[in-house]
């Protein structure tokens, strides 16, 4: 994976800010913007750290995206945006 | 000397095929019709009207919006139209372009997020406007602005027009 370019940072900021529209108290447009540019860059900087966390066998077998994945899913769960069908 | 005005409401609103704000009804006790511009890509919305005893001068664009989600930071509103005289004009109406756009910048007054705010904007490109011409007002959120710093949506409820009849 691959930093995002200029013109995908915004899409994911634009979509953001449809999806999770706030409030985000004294926060601007721009500081959204820049949290998105540092998140890309966070993921960049610790794409090492994380894989090395996975389990050798998960590690091994999965590809970048399935990895990237289950990242997405288990901090989607853990702030209460992902159901799943044993919830009911 | 009087003032003259023409008030439009977001459900009389026409738009272009793309780039336009959703319509949205909000409100518990009473409908809130409005326009939602997005924060993020420039949107726009069209009304028409005939400018009946107009007398010279710029035109007041009052801009009556709340903030969806955001209770602090600026939104800039854009304002634009275009003039045609029938039986004098010979531009092809469904060619024509608009005047150069006039912006405002309106600030979230907080305290309460979906609070009522005013933008004025003054229309000083007027496209060589004369009494009773058929007049297209372009308003649009320029959204991507520096100067538009709102998160969330920017909900356009009312737009009033004011000019003076001499």
């Amino acid at each position: 994976m691959a930093l995002m370019s200029a013109i995908e940072r915004f899409r994911c900021w634009a979509q953001y800010m449809r999806d999770l529209p706030g409030p985000f108290g004294t926060a601007s447009k721009a500081d959204i913007r820049a949290a998105v540019d540092a998140v890309d860059q966070w993921v960049e900087d610790n794409q090492t750290t994380y894989n090395l966390a996975l389990p050798l066998a998960f590690r091994n077998a999965a590809t970048p995206t399935q990895k990237a994945l289950l990242l997405c899913y288990v901090v989607m769960r853990r702030v209460g945006r992902l159901r799943s069908e044993e919830d009911g | 000397m009087a003032t003259v005005y023409h008030q439009f409401d977001a459900m009389s609103a026409q738009f272009l095929s793309t780039a336009f704000p959703a319509l949205v009804r909000n409100g518990t006790n009473v409908p809130v019709y409005g326009l939602a511009f997005d924060a993020a890509t420039d949107e726009a919305a069209f009304w028409t009207f005939r400018a009946q005893n107009y007398g010279s001068g710029n035109l007041t664009v009052n801009i009556d919006w709340y903030a969806d989600t955001a209770s602090t930071n600026d939104v800039v509103w854009g304002v634009q139209l275009a003039a045609i005289t029938p039986d004098a004009d010979t531009t092809d109406v469904e060619a024509k372009t608009l005047a150069t756009a006039n912006t405002g910048t309106d600030t979230h007054l907080g305290t309460t997020g979906q609070r009522l705010h005013r933008a004025v904007v003054t229309l000083s490109n007027l496209d060589s406007l004369a009494n009773n011409d058929n007049v297209w007002l372009r308003v649009y959120r320029d959204a991507d602005a520096a100067g538009d710093t709102m998160t969330g949506d920017a909900i356009l409820v009312l737009v009033t027009v004011s000019y003076s009849d001499t």
